[in-house]
């Protein structure tokens, strides 16, 4: 494997150049107000999204969620009820995918059974006229570029999966799509090959330059290959933002879960400053959290994510201003080797869950010792 | 290639040995299987031999030594080798045009959705569940009605139609198989859907295509019942035969079943052969991998 990597890098940069020279700015994709029904079944709902040139963007969400859906309109293969899809500033709303220039990897690669690795690549080169020489040699970079020269003669069905997910990926890239598609790509390979074709895919699509739209279920995979994640819940944008955005600052509760284990909690606004407002607990301790939520009345509620909690005994730490603190009993604690999980439950019952690093061999706090949790006011987000 | 030579045998080595341990004791299940086949093979094997018989008399039917006149012999009765060569003739034709129409039939209801599907598909099923005799003889009545001149025509509008269900079946069953996906990524890379039609989906349907025109054209060849009632004063192999049972069948039949038998025999074990060669080229480049 190693090998054939390093034969795609020296290639790369070929590919790359011819990828850009016809447009260097183009691959621009807009999702305007975009509704898709099945009959009565709504699956994508008043979708707003532009897709930047050359950015690699996830679309993250539940199984069911409508991002294979989304995908389908962007390649041409549903119609969209109703809202419009713009490629570069031009609507592409009702095209047929024939005359789109995007192309899609499939989830099942639907690589064609009776065409052997060469002649799926240059499928779409064909298609395009292009000359057979040109053919020859576009074919011949990404066949490098994706690690595949020796099985060229052969038939998909005589190669492993992670072989036919590269000539699924040769086969989209070899056309220079503005935007390339991608559904799950990696679902079907095994962990290990997972992660290699992550960094993989990352790294193809920062030499050739196109705009990626990956689709996947798996936050873990779409926050360490993406440059945006838009997070998808049934049929609807709940937030789109770089990684860290939306995994620090989730604004629906959906995508504060979604992301990661949260501590959601609930608090009473009794005053504002700059930056935080004043929170009192049910248990009547009053914390502050970042003044950047939707406020209705006067409940506020907020999230703290298990590992930004820090848990010692009671008294223990000196603090600043802008840190919480609150007093709880540790009510589980399990250890996981690199670090322990606690549940501690708060004097008004809520429970709260805390990773901590193992600094000593084993838990460094016991089931029914008193505890006090402590947070960065920043650290936490406002739904 | 090297590779794959190395890998089969080596794969396989443990077929023979299995084989050899159940031969060893015969249990009732090979019985039963060996006389099952006997009962099969005994037409066929009587239809061969009497081809070889050296019969004086105008009843080929007992045997009277071994001859390959009837072979040498095989066109010299005009009426069978006329009745023969309006067969072939109808068969070919029914053979191309049943496939070509199911073929399209078949894409057509397996991949769309359209008015009059359900009735399509229940006229199909009623056209195989039809008694042939009865199909025979309203097909007569329609054709005396709209004034068509019974003949070489009428055979093969007649058998075009009962062959057409079964070339939809066939292919239906081979485009169940097919991944529909191929054609939206035939779409993807820019192929219009007449392009996508040649280009993916007919060389994927070509074992059902291939199948069905065998089928097509083994239906035809034999039609006895339906061709009898709409055939007018043409003679076809089958009506040709039956009609001489009354006064003998030549030897020279059998020679000519004989050889359609091979024939067909011939296109089975090369297509099994064909699907062999590739399964074993797959499994030797997997294994290598
Ligand atoms: N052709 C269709 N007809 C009816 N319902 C569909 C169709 N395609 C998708 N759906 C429904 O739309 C919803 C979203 O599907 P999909 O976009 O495939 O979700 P995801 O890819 O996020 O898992 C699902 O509930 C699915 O059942
Ligand atoms: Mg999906």
């Amino acid at each position: 494997m190693g090998a054939q990597v390093d034969v795609g890098n020296e290639s790369t940069s070929r590919v790359a150049a011819g990828a850009t020279d016809h447009d260097g700015r183009s691959g621009h994709l807009a999702l305007e107000n975009v509704t898709k029904r099945f009959s009565d079944f709504v699956a994508v709902e008043n979708l707003d999204l532009a897709i930047r040139s050359g950015e690699f963007i996830s679309l993250l969400g539940p199984s069911g969620c409508g991002k294979t859906t989304t995908l389908r309109m962007l390649g041409g293969f549903e119609e969209p009820t109703s809202g419009r899809i713009l490629l570069d500033g031009v609507e592409i709303t009702g095209l047929p995918p024939y005359r789109r220039d995007i192309n899609t990897v499939f989830q099942s690669y639907a690589l064609f059974p009776h065409l052997d690795v060469w002649e799926n690549i240059a499928y779409g080169l064909k298609r395009k006229k292009i000359a057979s020489s040109e053919i020859n040699t576009r074919a011949g970079e990404v066949v490098e570029l994706v690690g595949l020269s020796q099985f060229t003669k052969r038939k998909p069905r005589e190669l492993s999966g992670g072989q036919q997910q590269r000539v699924a990926l040769a086969r989209a890239l070899v056309n220079r799509p503005k935007v390339l598609l991608l559904d799950e790509p990696l679902s079907a390979l095994d962990v290990k090959l997972r992660k290699q074709m992550q960094l993989e895919l990352k790294r193809i699509q920062r030499d050739v330059g196109v705009s990626f739209v990956f689709v996947t279920h798996d936050q873990e995979e779409a926050m360490t290959m993406s440059d945006r994640v838009a997070v998808m819940s049934k049929g609807r944008l709940e937030q789109v933002g770089s990684p860290q955005e939306i995994y620090s600052r989730p604004e629906t509760e959906f995508v504060a879960t979604f992301l990661g284990a949260a501590n959601l909690l609930r608090g009473t606004f009794i005053s504002s400053s700059a930056e935080f407002w004043k929170v009192k607990l049910a248990n009547s301790s009053e914390i502050l959290v970042p003044a950047t939520g939707k406020r209705d009345g006067v409940e506020v509620i907020f999230g703290v994510r298990p590992e930004k909690i820090s848990i010692s005994k009671p008294g223990e730490r000196r603090l600043a201003d802008t840190t919480n603190r609150i007093a709880g009993r540790v009510s589980q604690a399990v250890f996981f080797g690199v670090a322990s999980q606690y549940q501690v439950v708060l004097t008004d019952g809520t429970e709260v869950s805390v990773y901590q690093q193992n600094f000593a061999d084993g838990v460094s706090h016991v089931a029914g010792e008193e505890v006090e949790l402590c947070w960065q006011a920043d650290a936490a987000f406002t739904l | 290639m090297k590779t794959a030579s190395a890998v089969v045998p080596g794969g396989e080595s443990t077929l023979p040995s299995k084989a050899t341990s159940k031969f060893k004791r015969p249990d009732m299940l090979h019985i039963y299987t060996l006389l099952v086949m006997a009962f099969l093979l005994l037409p066929i094997s009587a239809m061969v031999l009497f081809g070889f018989n050296n019969t004086r008399g105008r009843f080929n039917l007992q045997w009277q030594g071994f001859t390959l006149r009837w072979y040498r012999d095989v066109f010299a009765i005009g009426q069978l080798t006329g009745a023969l060569k309006v067969s072939l003739f109808i068969s070919v034709l029914v053979m191309l045009t049943a496939t070509i129409m199911g073929t399209l039939m078949a894409v057509a209801i397996q991949r769309y959705r359209f008015f009059g599907k359900g009735i399509i598909n229940a006229v199909l099923v009623m056209n195989i569940s039809s008694s042939s005799v009865v199909i025979g003889s309203s097909l007569l009545s329609l054709f005396v009605a709209a004034n068509v001149a019974l003949g070489q025509f009428t055979i093969f509008a007649a058998q075009v139609m009962f062959s057409i269900p079964y070339a939809v079946i066939t292919i239906r069953a081979r485009l169940a198989v097919l991944d529909p996906v191929t054609e939206e990524a035939a779409a993807d890379l820019g192929a219009t859907p007449l392009k996508t039609f040649f280009t993916i989906t007919l060389p994927q349907l070509a074992p059902g295509i291939f199948g069905a025109a065998l089928l097509t054209f083994a239906l035809s060849i034999d039609d006895y019942v339906i061709t009898s009632f709409v055939s007018g004063t043409t003679l076809t192999f089958p009506l040709w035969v039956y009609g001489s049972t009354r006064e003998g069948t030549p030897p020279q039949v059998n020679v000519i079943g004989t050889l359609i038998f091979m024939i067909g025999l011939l296109v089975a074990i090369g297509s099994g052969v064909v699907r062999e060669r590739r399964n074993r080229r797959r499994l030797a480049v997997l294994s290598a991998n």
